[in-house]
């Protein structure tokens, strides 16, 4: 027996969902071969193949919604495209949000605030901002000014500290603003009061776990690219993630239930206590931007960037559960920027940088997108115009407008 | 019919003792593989699938014995396939494919595991794997995997390097000089490692597997 024995169990062993493997792994190799060998006739096989296989469950998937794959598996579906060369119908003005609350958007000229009915107002000089947990104040930054602000852009306090960027105002009852000095993560009091360090940080926006009461848990990234959480008024690391290379973005669902780590590869999701749950790659050659989980659940928006001389950017959402699913809900050519959920989550902003437009999809990506052109230009004054950065959203409030 | 390592009957020579066996089940006839191979350079996308199914399920059964982890099996063989075809066109057609598939599977394989032994990815139940050094998958993946509570437990408590060298020969059926090759060590390494595995496998089955 002996060596026998053991060569029979590992021939008999089965891999759990292994013929389902197979099928996923032999479209995307397929798919590899078919781009790598531009032979008359293999594409359109592999059409014929991929339609008569899938008619009946694209049916089923287009009835269901989303796509659902196992999670670590790599196949993309693409059901309810909408896949645009460019919006032609794109409003000259910006007239009118098309979902309650205010954005809040940094330009080469400063922050503004953008109410309901389209009216905008200059906060200052300032080029990152963060709204207060109700709206009530903005934290902006500017070079090595850290201050509060009201909505009418009245300067509530202010410090000076080295490179300040990245604040991050909690949204719990606490009341901290969270920031960057150079390679420094601190914290700071809403009034600003008690400014202090707390840990080095890598050049990644620190996440506030909402709903934690009085307690003010944060998320951030270490230099050396692993996710911590801690307790900043007591200073204790609550929990370490995985080390996930190098994290573009943090945020927290709503309900504090999961941090999302985006990173050029894919998105991961972490529980409270640090722990991967899910995480979905994106395919080869496609790189994340920006990810932003829709409101009040885990299934997440996010931007994603491919080619180098034809840039192509796509929005999918992506859900989490037992398995992952995802759907692309828009795609074009050029390069997209920026995401914000309005506050009820019934409209996405995309920002379309060589566009020049904003985009107001239905969060459930069917329906009708508003689009809103030369955004550039309205957000540019006098003596900012000639610099003509695409104006990036910072987020959109809670208040009504 | 020959085996995978294209040798249709092999000597062990594992602790001094000569084991003869027969061409694994599920082995590959060399002059159709090089027929598809030749076919799927010359763009034939049929040719490539029958070499796909034809491997496959061998690479993901590798990798996932390796790894622990469904998931991450399938990730790892389905990347070692992309690779494998991205350099088909180059692929001298008189060795044979599995052997070079496999050496990009249980490599990468490795790899996975020596990262993940540094990221803290998934909760260990201690049920599952008591003893595991915590290398691989959650244990989960494995138990479902139809093996022996034994052999379960026995591989968990191995080092991916020594699970490794054991599905390469137990079953992908090299020999040792061909597992060294596999994975760029020495043949005396090699022979270490397995028998280092076998004596943690024989207490999980309870007598000499040499």
């Amino acid at each position: 027996m002996s060596e026998q024995r053991l060569r029979e169990e590992l021939r008999d062993a089965s891999v759990p969902g292994a013929s389902e493997a197979e099928e996923r792994a032999w479209l995307i190799v397929a798919d590899a071969w078919a781009e790598r060998a531009p032979t008359p006739g293999v594409r359109p096989w592999l059409r014929r193949r991929l339609a008569a296989a899938g008619a009946v469950a694209v049916a089923a998937l287009v009835a269901a919604g989303l796509v659902l794959t196992p999670a670590g598996a790599a196949v993309r579906e693409w059901i309810g495209d909408a896949i645009d060369p460019g919006r032609n119908d794109a409003k000259p003005a910006l007239t009118r949000l098309p979902a309650d609350g205010d954005l809040l958007v940094s330009s080469a000229a400063g922050s503004w605030i953008v109410h309901r009915d389209g009216s905008k107002r200059l906060l200052g000089e300032y080029s990152q901002a963060s709204w207060s947990p109700h709206g009530l104040y903005v934290a902006v930054a500017s070079g090595r000014e850290l201050a509060a602000v009201d909505p009418k852009g009245e300067l509530r306090w202010s410090i000076e500290r080295h490179r300040i960027s990245d604040p991050r105002w909690s949204p719990n009852e606490g009341y901290r603003i969270a920031y960057r000095s150079g390679g420094e993560l601190r914290v700071i009091w809403g009034d600003g009061a008690n400014d202090e360090a707390l840990a080095r940080s890598a050049p990644v926006a620190p996440a506030w776990q909402p709903r934690t009461g009085r307690r003010n848990v944060l998320a951030y990234a270490t230099p050396d690219g692993e996710v911590r959480i801690v307790d900043t008024d007591t200073h204790r690391r609550l929990e370490s993630g995985p080390d996930l290379g190098r994290p573009l973005e943090l945020e927290w669902s709503t309900d504090g239930s999961r941090l999302l780590v985006l990173t050029a590869e894919g998105l991961t999701l972490l529980d409270p206590a640090g722990d991967v749950v899910a995480r979905d790659r994106f395919g080869r050659g496609t790189s994340g931007v920006d990810a932003e989980f829709v409101p009040g659940s885990t299934t997440v928006a996010t931007i994603r960037r491919s080619g180098s001389s034809q840039i192509r950017s796509e929005v999918f959402l992506t859900r989490f559960g037992d398995r992952v699913g995802e759907r692309r809900i828009f795609a074009g050519s050029g390069r997209f920027e920026g995401l914000a959920y309005s506050p009820a989550g019934d409209r996405l902003l995309v920002g379309w940088r060589d566009a020049d437009q904003w985009l107001f999809l239905p969060a459930d990506g069917s329906g009708r997108t508003e689009t809103v052109g030369a955004i550039t230009g309205k957000f540019a004054t006098g003596e900012s115009a000639s610099q003509a950065a695409f104006p990036r959203v910072e987020g959109w409030c809670c208040r009504g407008g | 019919m020959e085996t995978a390592s294209g040798i249709g009957i092999e000597r062990g020579v594992l602790g001094g003792t000569p084991v003869v066996f027969a061409a694994a089940p599920g082995s590959v006839d060399r002059r159709e593989e090089r027929r598809l191979v030749a076919a799927a350079q010359r763009g034939s996308e049929e040719s490539l699938e029958s070499l796909f199914r034809l491997h496959w399920p061998r690479a993901l059964k590798a990798s996932f014995l390796i790894v622990h982890d469904a998931a991450a099996a399938e990730d790892i063989a389905q990347e070692a396939f992309l690779s494998a075809i991205r350099s088909l066109d180059r692929f001298d057609r008189r060795r044979p494919f599995g052997p070079w598939l496999h050496r990009i599977v249980v490599n990468r394989a490795i790899d996975w595991t020596r990262m993940r032994k540094y990221r803290r990815e998934v909760r260990f139940e201690p049920a599952a794997i008591e003893a595991g050094p915590g290398e691989g998958g959650d244990g989960a993946d494995l138990a479902a995997a139809g093996l022996s509570d034994g052999l379960t437990a026995a591989l968990a408590d191995l080092s991916a390097e020594h699970r490794a060298v054991v599905v390469l020969r137990y079953l992908l059926e090299y020999t040792p000089a061909e597992i060294a090759k596999a994975l760029d060590l020495p043949r005396g390494t090699v022979n270490s490692r397995l028998r280092r595995a076998l004596d943690r496998l024989a207490g999980a089955y309870g007598e000499d597997l040499r």
